[in-house]
C-alpha cells in the first residue's frame, strides 16, 4: 500500500510539473528585457577639440597657426584603435571590451560604456592601428557591427592596404577671402604607422589623477583629442595629403603621429 | 508503466494545444496553417567575399517573402495605369539599371535622375542618388507614388492587390495576412536585399589573386588601387586612386564621410543639389551617393544625370576634365595640388580593362532575380 501511494504521489507531481512547464511555453513570447545597464564600469567619451573648442564639421574654418596661418574646414574625422584599455595603479591593464573601437567624431560615435572591475586606474592605453595579422586579415570575419567590419566603417582599403586607423579629411584655404578650397586628406595606415599611446589621467600640465571605478557606478571619463596639436607646425600648402605610403607622404604622416606625442595631443582629465 | 503512458499523453495534449494558439501569426483566419520556409542569410550572401550585412531584425528572409517581392517587383499593376513595374526601369540585363538617361514613367513622363543599379543593396545604408532613404521598405513607396514614375495611390494599390488571387495566396503564405501595402514593402525589401552580385572576375581576384588577371587588367588594378600612386622621389601622383570611393570587394564606399556621398568634380555650379537638397547644408551641394562599380560595363549611362554614355567618357572625366573649381569637390580629388591626372592612352585602356572584370554575367541572367511572369 505504501509503495502504491508513493507511485501515485510521484506521478501527480510529475504531471503537475509538465503542465506548468507546458503552459508556460504556450504563453506569449515573454518580452525580452532591455540589456541590463552596466552597473560597474566606465563611460568613455571622446571629444575632438581645436584649441579647447569642440571641432565642428561642414561649418566654419579653424585657424591653423603654422608659419603662415591656414584655415581648415573639417569634413570627416574617424579613427580605429585596438588594445583600448585602462591601466591600474600597479601597472596591470584591463582591456575595454575586446579592445577594438571605431570612433567617428563627425557621426558623434564617441561614447562607449564598458564594464570594469572596481579599482583605481591611472592611464588610458591604446594603439592606433592593430597587429599586422589583424590589419591584413580577412575583414569579413567580423560581425556587421564590429569596429573592424570594413563595410560598417569604410576604414578598410581592401587587400592592398589593410585598415585606415585615422582618417581626417577636409578643405583648407590660405586666407579666408580665398575663393576656392584645396583638399586636405590624412589617412594613417600600414603596419609602419602603428603607434601605441599611454595617456596618464590628469589635465595636461596638471597633477596626475586617478579614475575610480566603484561598485554600482558608471564613472564618466572624458578623452580629449586636441586636433590642433596634430597639425602643429604643419604647413598644408607644402603637403596636405598623406596616405602613409611613398617617401614624402610617409614622412608627413610620421610627423603628424609624432606630433601627437610631442605636443601632448591627448588628455584624460581626472573625472 | 501506467504513469509513463499517462505522462506521455499529457505531454502530447499540452504541446498540441500550444500549436493551436490563435495568437500565432502563422495561422490565418480560415484555421489553416502555412509555415513559410525561412532562408538562412548565409545562403544568400557570400560571407567569405563580402561578410554578412546588417539585416533588418523584423523581416527575416523566407522563400515565400522573397518570391512575393519578386512578383511585386515585376508587376505593372503597382503603377496607376498598369503600364510600368519596378523592373521596367531596373532591368536585370543592365544590372537592374536603365540604359536610357532618364527612365520612362507612366504616360511617357520622365524621371528626374538616371535610374540607379540595384546591386548588393543589403550592404548599403543610404539609398537614391541623393542618399535620402535609409531603408528599402520605405524607399519602395517613393517610385510607386511618384507622379512621374508609377503614380499610384496606396488605397488603390491595396484594393488591387486584394483583388488579385495570386497575391491573396502569396501574402497569406509569406506573412499570414491579406494583401496590404505594409507587407508589400516588406516583401519588396526581402527581394531587393536578396539581389547579390558576386561572380565577376573582379570578385574572384579581389583578395589580390593577380594570377587571374591578364597584363592589361593587372596594370589597371594597380592604377585603380593606388599601388602605383606614389612616386617616392617626386611625391607626385601617377595613379588614379579609384579605390578610395569604389574600394573593397563591393567596389563601393558605404561610409558617407569616407567617399560614400561625394562630389566627383562634374560641375562648377549645381542645377541638381543632390544630397545638399536633403540636408540644406551648402557644403553638401552637388554631392551624390557613390555607386558600386560592380557590373559597371552594363550600367551606363553614367552619373546621376546620365551625362556619360561610355566608360571611356567616364575615364576621360577623371583623367582630364575634373572641375577643381567645383565648390564642394571631394578633398580626395583635390588633395594632389588640383592637377589633372592626364593618364596616357595605355593607362586609360588598362583601367578600362580592369573595370570590365567587374561584370557578373551570372548575375545579369540569374533566374532567381528574373521576371516570374515570363515563363
Amino acid at each position: 500500500m505504501r509503495v502504491k501511494l508513493n507511485k501515485w504521489f510521484l506521478g501527480i507531481i510529475a504531471v503537475t510539473m509538465v503542465l506548468v512547464v507546458g503552459m508556460q511555453s504556450c504563453g506569449e513570447e515573454p518580452i525580452k528585457p532591455p540589456p541590463a545597464p552596466i552597473k560597474t564600469g566606465v563611460q568613455l567619451n571622446f571629444a575632438a577639440l581645436w584649441e579647447g573648442q569642440p571641432l565642428t564639421f561642414l561649418s566654419g574654418y579653424f585657424k591653423n597657426n603654422a608659419t603662415q596661418p591656414e584655415y581648415i574646414q573639417f569634413l570627416n574625422f574617424g579613427m580605429i584603435v585596438s588594445k583600448l584599455s585602462l591601466v591600474k595603479e600597479d601597472g596591470t591593464e584591463v582591456l575595454l571590451g575586446d579592445g577594438y573601437q571605431w570612433i567617428d567624431f563627425k557621426k558623434s560615435r564617441t561614447q562607449f560604456d564598458y564594464e570594469m572591475p572596481e579599482g583605481s586606474y591611472k592611464a588610458v592605453k591604446f594603439t592606433f592601428g592593430m597587429d599586422s595579422a589583424v590589419n591584413h586579415g580577412d575583414p569579413n570575419q567580423w560581425g556587421p557591427e564590429h569596429p573592424l567590419n570594413g563595410n560598417l566603417t569604410g576604414m578598410h582599403w581592401g587587400w592592398a592596404g589593410g585598415y585606415i586607423f585615422q582618417a581626417i579629411d577636409g578643405n583648407y584655404k590660405d586666407s579666408l577671402t580665398g575663393l576656392y578650397n584645396k583638399g586636405m586628406s590624412f589617412h594613417a595606415a600600414t603596419d609602419v604607422m602603428k603607434r601605441e599611446f599611454i595617456v596618464p589621467v590628469g589635465a595636461i600640465g596638471g597633477a596626475s589623477g586617478l579614475i575610480s571605478v566603484s561598485a554600482g557606478k558608471l564613472t564618466k571619463v572624458n578623452f580629449n583629442y586636441h586636433v590642433n596639436k596634430l597639425l602643429q607646425g604643419v604647413e598644408l600648402k607644402k603637403g596636405a595629403v598623406s596616405h602613409s605610403e611613398g617617401t614624402k607622404e610617409a614622412a608627413l604622416m610620421a610627423r603628424l603621429l609624432s606630433n601627437l606625442t610631442d605636443f601632448k595631443a591627448f588628455e584624460v582629465p581626472t573625472p | 508503466m501506467k504513469t509513463r503512458i499517462w505522462l506521455g499523453f499529457v505531454l502530447v495534449l499540452v504541446f498540441s494545444a500550444c500549436r493551436k494558439d490563435p495568437k500565432d501569426p502563422l495561422i490565418n483566419q480560415g484555421g489553416t496553417k502555412y509555415v513559410p520556409t525561412v532562408v538562412d542569410p548565409t545562403t544568400i550572401f557570400p560571407v567569405s567575399k563580402f561578410g554578412l550585412p546588417n539585416l533588418p531584425s523584423d523581416n527575416s528572409f523566407t522563400e515565400e517573402g522573397i518570391y512575393l517581392g519578386r512578383m511585386l517587383f515585376y508587376d505593372p499593376i503597382l503603377s496607376f495605369d498598369s503600364s510600368v513595374s519596378c523592373g521596367s526601369c531596373h532591368r536585370q540585363q543592365n544590372a537592374f539599371s536603365d540604359p536610357v538617361i532618364y527612365s520612362n514613367g507612366i504616360y511617357g513622363l520622365k524621371t528626374g535622375r538616371n535610374s540607379s543599379a540595384l546591386i548588393n543593396l543589403a550592404y548599403s545604408k543610404k539609398f537614391f542618388w541623393d542618399a535620402r532613404q535609409t531603408t528599402l521598405r520605405e524607399l519602395v513607396f517613393e517610385p510607386i507614388q511618384a507622379h512621374n514614375e508609377m503614380a499610384m495611390t496606396l488605397p488603390l494599390l491595396s484594393k488591387r492587390l486584394a483583388k488579385a488571387k495570386r497575391y491573396v495566396e502569396y501574402f497569406d503564405k509569406a506573412f499570414g495576412s491579406e494583401p496590404n501595402v505594409f507587407n508589400m514593402s516588406k516583401a519588396l525589401e526581402q527581394f531587393l536585399l536578396s539581389i547579390v552580385s558576386q561572380n565577376s572576375l573582379f570578385n574572384d581576384f579581389f583578395p589580390g589573386r593577380f594570377s587571374l588577371l591578364n597584363d592589361e587588367q593587372k596594370r589597371g588594378a594597380l592604377l585603380y588601387n593606388g599601388l602605383v600612386d606614389f612616386d617616392g622621389v617626386t611625391g607626385l601622383t601617377t595613379g588614379t586612386d579609384c579605390f578610395h570611393c569604389h574600394g573593397g570587394a563591393l567596389a563601393q564606399q558605404n561610409n558617407p564621410d569616407m567617399g560614400g556621398i561625394t562630389n566627383n568634380g562634374l560641375d562648377g555650379s549645381f542645377s541638381d543639389r543632390g544630397f545638399g537638397a536633403i540636408t540644406n547644408n551648402p557644403l553638401d551641394r552637388g554631392l551624390f551617393k557613390t555607386p558600386t562599380l560592380l557590373n559597371v560595363a552594363v550600367t551606363g549611362p553614367y552619373m546621376h544625370d546620365g551625362r556619360f554614355t561610355t566608360l571611356d567618357q567616364v575615364i576621360d572625366h577623371y583623367s582630364d576634365n575634373m572641375n577643381f573649381q567645383s565648390p564642394t569637390i571631394s578633398p580626395m580629388l583635390t588633395a594632389h595640388s588640383n592637377k589633372q591626372l592626364l593618364l596616357s592612352k595605355q593607362q586609360k585602356a588598362d583601367l578600362k580593362a580592369y573595370l570590365l572584370t567587374m561584370t557578373d554575367t551570372v548575375f545579369i541572367k540569374n533566374p532567381a532575380y528574373s521576371n516570374p511572369f515570363k515563363k
